[in-house]
């Protein structure tokens, strides 16, 4: 009788322990989930390695912890991608810096039907680049913008993809999430009415429908502006492009677009030679001089009809461009700066594209051959491209922005048929630039090193044998003699 | 204290004169040595692009390491508490004047230290290949080093599993199986991140996969989510495998 009575309560006593356990390792689970939340939110990162090739600048992580809205972030690459790892790892850092970024990869491969759902919102026109969307805003970065590769070596084998030499994945990914801040106007007009070029039209030399899909890759709206009808430039409008009138505007229009200049307005202009558009006294009120002849270099043409530009001066339009090659252009018109003030007030002028020493402003369009003739023609270096900036800096009203021209000798470099090379980021840059979206943010390219052993067959065969056998058998044999020993 | 340090020498004592634990090192060094060898081969190609960390991530971060620490964790930790048990000797160490929480500290301590053993004679991987001199990037110290955290880091958690498995059973190869089962689960959902989610799904499958932490450790970033979410997983399990022995002492 007492002896049941002890084994019960012995039961009794096991089954509380036992649930007891029980209830003590669910608690430890619950404190365990606590801390990991904890530990999630509270971090600090640190990159220990010498080359900090992910590491973020500080400029990037300023960007990142001012985020006032989500940013979502998708890579659109295939698997074995060169540049995958990079741009998935950088990005990676970007998300852990901030919940208000978030990273997604679709590969084109696996899944066509992402891919669909991303081309009908967003206008890709390309493979292999990165969207970054904050809201209905978005920017498209292409791989071209971050990651530089060795130009071709003439002796390397044909299907060898070229050595690549600098990730520049954070300035272009930065650059991007900076013009998605802000709630500025993103709607550019092409003036129309004028013989410009359309961005509707799809004709190879006279349409513009690849350059508009390059700027609504941008992340930026392209609208057509027939003048006649509105008679003004739109409240919205961040920017105006007048691609290569083949007629005189009428001197309201002329008058209106000055007007719009002068209240800090943002234009591209290009002007094709032999054309009067009545622009061309206009533009000289802002220090740029429209020649009335054809930009000729024997040093940079292959035909005679094209113009190579590169190396390209200094400045924010053309500085990245270096890293594209050459940019075409046509028969263009020289456009020159026409001396600077001091006063902060007037236009300051500089030079985007130039020939060497050896070109020149061809006045006689007719001259079979072309060749320099010391009375008539101004030589080299000629320039056909300018950017004019009238600051609002030293104004006392900060909230008055600078007006930005830029005005080009040539429309047909943005044809759909010429859009090669480096000319539609020539174009793309110089309207980033006007609209002051983008800017440079001044970070350094990371190097990619190559690591090569120079190593013989037999030197390797011997290696294997080491690492493989050698090595761990050493360990082995170890054992064997500690157990040995054991045993004596 | 002191009985810790008499423990803890009876366990290394255990696991050096074990047959299994040298099988394990040389199985070990077998496979770490042909994913180094299969790294030198990459860079003699010199086809690769490779930044100081990325080498020491392709020697640690691999397939590799995971597939020695899917044999190597179960194997040093199945016998630890379940061999005891069977062998009856258990009872004797749980009546002996000693906390069941020093024990079981004592034995994974153990483990742990054999694990850290495991990892010495990779050393030499480095070394060679500052011997070798390769052309370009050098091998990057802080990469190296926050690699060989990392390992560890990770070697501590699998290894706190094992001890636990290796206190709810008598069986060895149940033991070893379950952490087999733990470190493989967690091994795979390491991949969640690289496969499209909503995003609170993927930021948690990042503060838990392992794979991405091995390779970002390895390139040398040393974040204290992983290392947080590592020491707590190991605390907890610690804990838990002496709640697990305390309860089975009165079976």
């Amino acid at each position: 009788m007492e002896m049941r009575e002890m084994r019960r309560a012995g039961r009794r006593r096991r089954r509380a322990l036992r649930w007891n356990a029980v209830a003590s390792l669910v608690l430890a689970a619950i404190l365990a989930g606590l801390l990991h939340y904890l530990a999630a939110r509270h971090y600090v990162r640190r990159d220990w390695s010498g080359v900090g090739f992910y590491r973020l600048s500080p400029k990037t992580t300023a960007l990142l912890d001012s985020l006032q809205e989500d940013i979502e972030a998708t890579i659109l690459l295939k698997g074995g991608h060169p540049d995958l790892n990079d741009v998935q790892t950088l990005l990676r850092e970007y998300q852990l810096r901030t919940p208000r970024f978030f990273v997604a990869r679709v590969d084109p491969d696996r899944s066509p039907a992402r891919v669909e759902a991303l081309a009908k919102r967003f206008p890709i026109t390309e493979p292999n680049v990165v969207i970054f969307a904050a809201g209905d805003r978005f920017r498209i970065v292409p791989e071209r913008e971050w990651i530089e590769l060795e130009p071709p070596d003439p002796d390397a084998p044909k299907n060898q993809a070229p050595r690549r030499r600098a990730f520049l994945g954070e300035a272009a990914f930065t650059a991007a999430i900076q013009s998605l801040t802000g709630e500025e106007p993103r709607v550019v007009y092409f003036l129309e009415g004028h013989g410009e070029k359309s961005i509707e039209s799809a004709e190879p030399g006279f349409g513009l429908s690849q350059l508009a899909r390059l700027i609504r890759q941008d992340g930026v709206e392209a609208r057509r502006l027939p003048l006649d009808e509105t008679r003004r430039i739109p409240d919205d409008a961040a920017a105006l492009v007048i691609a290569g009138p083949r007629r005189r505007l009428p001197q309201p229009a002329v008058d209106m677009i000055h007007d719009y200049l002068d209240h800090s307005g943002r234009v591209i202009v290009m002007l094709d030679s032999r054309t009067q558009t009545g622009l061309e006294d206009m533009l000289s009120r802002w220090g740029v001089r429209v020649g009335d002849d054809v930009v000729v270099d024997p040093t940079r043409t292959l035909t005679g009809q094209e113009l190579l530009v590169g190396p390209y001066p200094d400045h924010p339009i053309t500085s990245p461009l270096a890293r594209y090659g050459y940019s075409v252009f046509y028969q263009p018109r020289s456009i020159e700066p026409m001396g600077n003030g001091e006063a902060a007030d007037r236009p300051r002028a500089t030079s985007l594209a130039l020939t060497t020493a050896k070109g020149w402003a061809e006045r006689d369009f007719d001259a079979r051959p072309i060749r320099f003739d010391a009375d008539q023609d101004r030589p080299g270096p000629i320039a056909f491209a300018v950017a004019v900036e009238r600051g609002a800096a030293g104004t006392v009203d900060v909230r008055l922005r600078a007006t930005r021209l830029v005005v080009f000798g040539d429309s047909q470099f943005v044809a759909n048929r010429s859009l090669t090379g480096a000319n539609g980021d020539f174009f793309l840059n110089a309207l980033r630039w006007v609209m002051e979206r983008h800017e440079p943010m001044g970070l350094a390219p990371k190097s990619i090193a190559e690591v090569r052993l120079h190593l013989t067959r037999r030197q390797m065969q011997a290696l294997a044998a080491f690492f493989i056998i050698g090595w761990p058998s050493l360990f082995a044999l170890i054992g064997v003699g500690v157990r040995m020993r054991r045993r004596h | 204290m002191r009985s810790f340090g008499v423990l803890l020498r009876r366990e290394l004592g255990a696991i050096f004169l074990s047959p299994m634990a040298w099988t394990a090192l040389t199985f070990f060094l077998a496979v770490m040595g042909t994913s180094f060898w299969m790294l030198l081969d990459l860079l003699s190609r010199g086809a690769e692009r490779t930044e100081g960390g990325e080498v020491i991530g392709q020697l640690l971060g691999s397939i590799f390491f995971w597939l020695a620490l899917l044999i190597v964790a179960p194997v040093i930790t199945m016998r630890t508490i379940a061999e005891e048990r069977r062998s009856g000797t258990f009872e004797m160490l749980m009546t002996a004047p000693v906390r069941d929480g020093t024990v079981v500290l004592a034995k994974y301590t153990a483990a742990l230290l054999f694990y850290a053993v495991l990892w010495l004679p990779t050393l030499i991987y480095p070394l060679t290949l500052r011997l070798l001199r390769p052309f370009g990037a050098p091998l990057d110290g802080g990469a190296l080093a926050a690699g060989y955290l990392g390992v560890m880091l990770i070697g501590a958690a699998a290894i706190a599993a094992g001890v636990f498995t290796s206190s709810i059973t008598r069986s060895q190869v149940t033991a070893a199986l379950g952490a087999f089962a733990i470190i493989c689960v967690f091994f795979l959902a390491g991949f969640l991140p690289y496969i499209p989610h909503g995003e609170t799904v993927a930021r948690t499958a990042h503060y838990a996969s392992g794979v991405s932490h091995l390779l970002d450790f390895a390139r040398g970033v040393v974040d204290t989510r992983p290392i947080a979410f590592y020491l707590i997983n190991t605390a907890w399990l610690l804990w838990a495998t002496v709640r697990m022995t305390e309860a089975r002492r009165w079976k």
